[in-house]
């Protein structure tokens, strides 16, 4: 029999985090690679994202850095033959990228075909007319949108559609914004001066959702044509505020069935009229009125809404794609955890838990950026967290915000605030806002008042009136075992109560556990509501009965994980987490990471051995501890909650890494890479930087290497700990100076690890843990590529200063030559 | 809030806090996964004589909706839940489920371990239960507990004394109430039809002489083993000669009259989230379920009966079809309300059934 050709698949990826992206992509490829590997599938994976954790893992694919670009691809596609594009996992970019190549022809040229999107659909998705007429034909509603000449026209328009109505000059001669229009009289006023800036004489006029609830629905398809909702989300802000800086929850708090219903037959029927294999999120606005909707997004492949639905649920949604995509069908596809029964594939998830997303901002590292919230996202990250009730979810994942992207938020003391400024959040909503409805609520705004300025479901006002209630109750009855009981029910930390008891939080934790006997239980993460008996390596804590948490047996490493990405640290520090624990589970340890970013990498099923989704407080790491008594307790560097946990007396194993960053060199020339173990130092390869703070690993002639040697060589023997450093080089004529020699900086190692083809958080790992290293010399990558870090100034619409420091940086990407 | 206790007649004791009525009640202790229609699951008549324990945490974010009414006095026995949410008044709903639950005389008690419970009533099956006010003797509630015998006559305590009809335009259908829920007739009112409900003593004469185009047998609570034989002989007629939809406890009855034989479910299956596969169609659909027993495979006679439908998880029937009559039945509820609502074709089926049987 002649052999067939195994066909050859390349992945897409999406490219370095940017606000909008964080870890999501890297997460779903990290699956989606796993499972095809294992399949023996011939795989490719192109990004030009220099904290991607691709290249460090053991599977067999392809790792491309180039250019995200249609010139680049086309590259790609000839010089490897590929037989079989797979755009599911590097979200818009990817997406538009194959729009771009099936329009130059490439594809069918080379014969190369789409795998989980059809091209016919990501043409539609990419051309919002096409998409509007494919969701028409199977009677979905999407927002009604025209473009006029005349006021006449414009006026007849709205009126058929109803106030208020958006309207945006054309080719306008001046930046403009869409302008709300909330009855004849206005549109009339406005339309004058938009038609004058028009150089086309036109205006897109569209209807105004603005105010209604935003619902986000994901769902998987198999090539059968079954299908089902994964999870149904709902945003806390309505329409307005880009659902990226929305604090989401699931299950959906406020829709009735007969509306939550109506949105998932539309998302399936979506799913089915586009003929999705895989996970798709379609986003919908509800008139929170008559419960009619719209359809405002579909997104047919990884983003962080599928991120946060797979988190919320316990159900694996890139594992289970994954084996769609490999031609499995759901009826075939089972769900390793359920201990009874089959087919569970196809369980619709039922959660027994709220779920909370929460987005972080960075804006006291960017001070000068507009922080009101609007259609354009502006968070850098974001953290979730698991209650029992609305409450609990919500102040659990209010606290595991780092404390320094809070610094905006910590620093602000509401009680100084007039009057004039809270109404002006309230209409105008900033990052932070729910600060800002709590002291609203404490100044005795009515729920209903609330309601109706900000257009946020009374619902979450009485949830937040609760716990004004329960604050001014911990106020009026210090160290109370029923209020501090009802309290901890419902989320309060021991640091918030200490707050309000105006004591130590050690002092309260003392009362807790020894007088008022409250503890943490912990209850399992699983898609099936407690129906069945579910294997699952989840908890997260709560305050009731049961406990289901068993501890775990075996030599045992506890894992602090890196929470939501900030600026600095970025992805990079997901990426040396991830490492972290693969090391330790090599050294023998089974891993407990606790972490709470719903897009984080190391939230790959079958990575860590056991899971806390909690905030990374005091409180919750030692309960924790002396739930698990891990044999050792590993963290990245150093950080407020390690010190905070050492001053208590706590081991903690810190890897010697910079978290904040290297120190900013601007007249560093050359980074020369060691170790120092017990004595021994070895040098890696040396780095250029140039004018731009770019990385450039440079070939050198034996002399030369011969001469950084001794240099670097003579500043090891001033390293006194075992560690990985980057040596920091200066040329003074033709002298080498050294100008500083530090810890490897988080946001460098994943670039410094490709190039020098090294796992430099592996071996720091075990250098730190072990207190010895085996260094195996491994040739360098050669001298090809250059990396530099991303910033989002862009985003933020603000100018990028000179010399822009790498601790602003959210990413990291390479750069073409 | 005050306190209450739920008592289990297996000894467990959880405590929590009172909402709606401050009465004491008896009952049969179920779980629930759906995750929204909290009010179509309360007002459903199948649990009359049961607790329903909400595996979603928080119940009581929309309140009480005039138009989601599954009956109009519920017969449910109490509400077991995390959490009740407190919620604004307004045009489209008048109540709190707080304040709907008083009015009815119906138990709440929040607070509770809810996930705990679940897991315990998943091994013990369905059990007893008892939301009490706190009494210093719970030995004596333990008692009266244990003492409680519930009633098998559901199906006459909630099924109408009286017929009664819900007029339109199109087919005739007849529907036998078994504790009927309203989405029937809601999905009966959108195809236009011109409804008479019948009480479960309905005879097959009686039915006959309102010369009906179909018949619907609806869903109920309790045993189907426990109903009149009256309403399975009435079945095994109608069958013969106008075309014949059964739903929930109505398939149970329609399974039985055609031979097979129910069996006790170890634990009750409420929720919305199983997969069904359509045998017909070869589909996936997902629909509401709410069953205690289920009709026994190996007793369905192939000579006579179809298996058109089956749960993918637990494989069991959850729909017959006749070979020779008319008739067909599903387990599941094809209304929604609350649910996913893709089976409602089966009434498109029906209204097919009964133009091309009836030819009129």
């Amino acid at each position: 029999m002649a052999r067939i050709r195994s066909k050859k698949i390349l992945i897409i990826g999406a490219g370095p985090t940017q606000v909008g992206r964080d870890t999501e992509s890297e997460a779903a490829a990290i699956q989606i690679i796993k499972n095809f590997a294992e399949a023996g599938r011939n795989l490719y994976y192109v990004t030009n994202d220099a904290n991607s954790i691709i290249p460090q893992l053991k599977y067999d694919v392809e790792f491309l850095v180039d250019d995200l670009t249609v010139n680049s691809l086309i590259q790609i596609l000839r010089e490897n033959d590929i037989d079989i594009i797979l755009p599911v996992v590097g979200n818009t970019v990817a997406l538009q990228l194959c729009e771009q190549l099936n329009e130059s022809e490439v594809l069918k040229e080379l014969n190369i075909r789409t795998m989980g999107v059809t091209t016919t659909t990501i043409h539609n998705i990419n051309n919002p007319e096409l998409m509007n007429k494919v969701l028409r034909h199977i009677k979905e509603p999407t927002i009604p949108t025209t473009v006029v000449e005349t006021a006449n026209s414009a006026i007849k328009f709205a009126k058929r559609v109803g106030f208020p109505v958006l309207i945006k000059p054309i080719a306008s001669l001046t930046k403009t914004n869409r302008i709300k229009c909330d009855n004849e009289h206005q549109l009339v006023e406005m339309l004058e001066p938009a038609f004058k800036v028009s150089t086309t004489n036109q205006i897109a006029v569209e209807k105004s959702v603005v105010g209604y609830k935003e619902v986000e629905m994901t769902v998987i398809r198999d090539a059968e044509g079954s299908k089902l909702l994964i999870n149904g989300a709902e945003n806390f802000n309505p329409i307005g505020v880009h659902s990226g800086d929305s604090i989401i929850f699931s299950p959906t708090q406020t829709l009735t069935d007969i509306e939550f219903q109506s949105l998932r037959t539309a998302a399936l029927k979506i799913a089915e009229v586009l003929k999705i294999k895989g996970v798709c999120h379609v986003q919908f606005a509800l008139d929170p009125t008559d419960g009619k909707h719209f359809v405002t997004r579909v997104n047919p492949f990884f983003d962080r809404t599928s991120a946060f639905a797979a988190r919320a649920t316990g159900y694996p949604i890139a594992n289970v794609v994954s084996k769609i995509l490999l031609g499995q069908s759901l009826r075939e596809i089972e769900l390793s955890g359920v201990q009874k029964h089959d087919s569970l594939a196809l369980i619709e998830p039922a959660m027994d838990h709220v779920a909370v997303r929460f987005p972080t901002w960075s804006f006291a590292s960017f001070k000068n950026a507009d922080q009101e919230l609007n259609t354009k996202m502006k968070s850098t990250g974001a953290v979730m967290s698991f209650g029992r009730s609305a409450e609990e979810a919500l102040q659990k994942a209010i606290r595991s915000v780092d404390s320094t992207t809070t610094a905006e938020q910590a620093a602000l003391d509401e009680s100084e605030l007039s009057e004039a400024q809270l109404i002006n959040v309230l209409i105008h909503a900033r990052a932070g806002e729910v600060y800002y409805l709590l002291e609203a609520l404490r100044r005795g705004y009515t729920v209903d008042e609330l309601a109706e300025m900000t257009h946020i479901d009374a619902f979450y006002f009485y949830k937040l009136r609760h716990l004004v209630k329960l604050e001014r109750q911990l106020r009026e009855h210090h160290f109370d075992a029923d209020v501090l009981k009802e309290a901890k029910y419902f989320g309060f930390g021991d640091t918030q109560i200490a707050h309000l008891w105006e004591v130590r939080s050690d002092q309260v934790r003392e009362f807790r556990i020894k007088q008022a006997k409250v503890f943490a239980t912990y209850k399992g993460v699983e898609p099936t509501a407690g129906e069945f008996p579910y294997l699952t390596n989840t908890y997260y804590s709560t305050f009731e009965d049961e406990d289901e948490a068993i501890r775990t047996v075996g030599k045992k490493i506890l894992v602090l994980g890196t929470a939501n990405s900030q600026v600095g640290t970025n992805s990079a520090a997901e990426y040396t987490t991830f490492q972290t624990i693969k090391r330790c589970q090599d050294l023998g340890y089974k891993v407990i990471l606790i972490n709470n970013n719903p897009n984080a990498l190391t939230f790959v099923p079958d990575l860590a051995d056991k899971v806390y989704l909690e905030p990374l407080t005091v409180e919750n790491c030692l309960n924790i501890i002396h739930q698990e008594k891990p044999d050792k307790i590993v963290a990245q560097g150093k950080w407020e909650i390690v010190s905070q946990l050492v001053l208590r007396g706590v081991e903690i194993d810190q890897l010697p890494l910079s978290r904040t960053t290297r120190s900013e060199n601007i007249d560093a020339d050359y980074m020369a890479v060691v170790s120092e173990i017990n004595g021994q130092a070895n040098l890696f390869g040396i780095i250029g930087i140039n004018d731009e703070n770019m990385f450039v690993p440079i070939e050198a002639s034996p002399k030369i290497k011969r001469q950084f040697k001794a240099v670097v060589m003579e500043e090891c023997k001033n390293l006194t700990a075992n560690g990985i450093y980057s040596i920091i080089l200066r040329k003074n004529d033709d002298l080498l100076e050294v100008s500083s020699s530090v810890p490897m900086a988080i946001q460098d190692l994943p670039f410094l690890s490709y190039v020098l083809n090294q796992d430099f958080a592996g071996m720091i790992t075990e250098i730190i843990l072990t207190g010895a290293f085996q260094i195996k010399n491994y040739p360098m990558m050669g001298a090809k590529y250059r990396y530099a870090h991303v910033y989002p100034y862009d985003q933020f619409g603000i100018k990028q200063p000179q010399n822009t420091p790498f601790s602003l940086a959210i990413g990291a990407k390479f750069l073409s030559n | 809030m005050a306190d209450r206790y739920l008592i289990l007649e297996d000894g467990s004791v959880f405590k929590g806090k009172a909402f709606g009525s401050r009465a004491t009640t008896f009952g049969e202790v179920v779980f629930n996964t759906v995750m929204t229609g909290y009010q179509q699951v309360i007002t459903n008549q199948i649990y009359h004589n049961q607790i329903i324990v909400f595996s979603q945490p928080t119940i009581g974010a929309v309140g009480i909706d005039r138009s989601s009414y599954e009956s109009v006095d519920p017969t449910c026995k109490g509400v077991i839940v995390r959490d009740v949410a407190a919620v604004s008044i307004n045009r489209r709903r008048r109540l709190s489920l707080d304040e709907y639950l008083k009015r009815q005389n119906i138990p709440g008690i929040s607070g509770i371990d809810t996930r705990a419970l679940i897991k315990k009533l998943r091994s013990t099956g369905t059990i007893k239960g008892s939301i009490i006010d706190p009494v210093n003797d719970l030995e004596h509630a333990f008692d009266q507990l244990r003492a409680i015998v519930l009633t098998n006559q559901q199906v006459n305590q909630v099924s109408t004394p009286k017929a009664f009809p819900n007029p339109g335009n199109g087919k005739n259908v007849v529907v036998v109430d078994l504790g009927l829920k309203y989405g029937i007739l809601r999905q009966l009112s959108q195809r236009d039809c011109n409804v008479t409900v019948l009480p479960y003593s309905a005879t097959a004469d009686s039915i006959f002489s309102l010369d009906p185009d179909g018949v619907i047998i609806s869903t109920g609570p309790g045993n189907p083993n426990d109903l009149p034989a009256q309403v399975i002989e009435m079945i095994q007629t109608v069958q013969r000669n106008i075309p014949l939809f059964a739903i929930g406890l109505g398939h149970e009855a329609f399974a039985i009259a055609n031979g097979c034989s129910i069996n006790e479910l170890s634990s009750e299956h409420h929720g919305s989230n199983h997969p069904i596969l359509s045998v017909i169609t070869d589909e996936i659909m997902y629909a509401s379920h709410g069953q205690g027993f289920t009709v026994d495979p190996e007793s369905v006679d192939r000579n006579d009966l179809i298996v058109t439908h089956y749960d993918l998880i637990d494989r069991s029937v959850q729909g017959l079809r006749h070979r020779d009559f008319p008739a067909f039945s599903v387990q599941f509820f094809p209304d929604s309300s609350p649910g996913p609502n893709e089976a409602t074709e089966l009434f498109d089926e029906f209204m097919e059934m009964m133009t091309t049987r009836g030819g009129r």
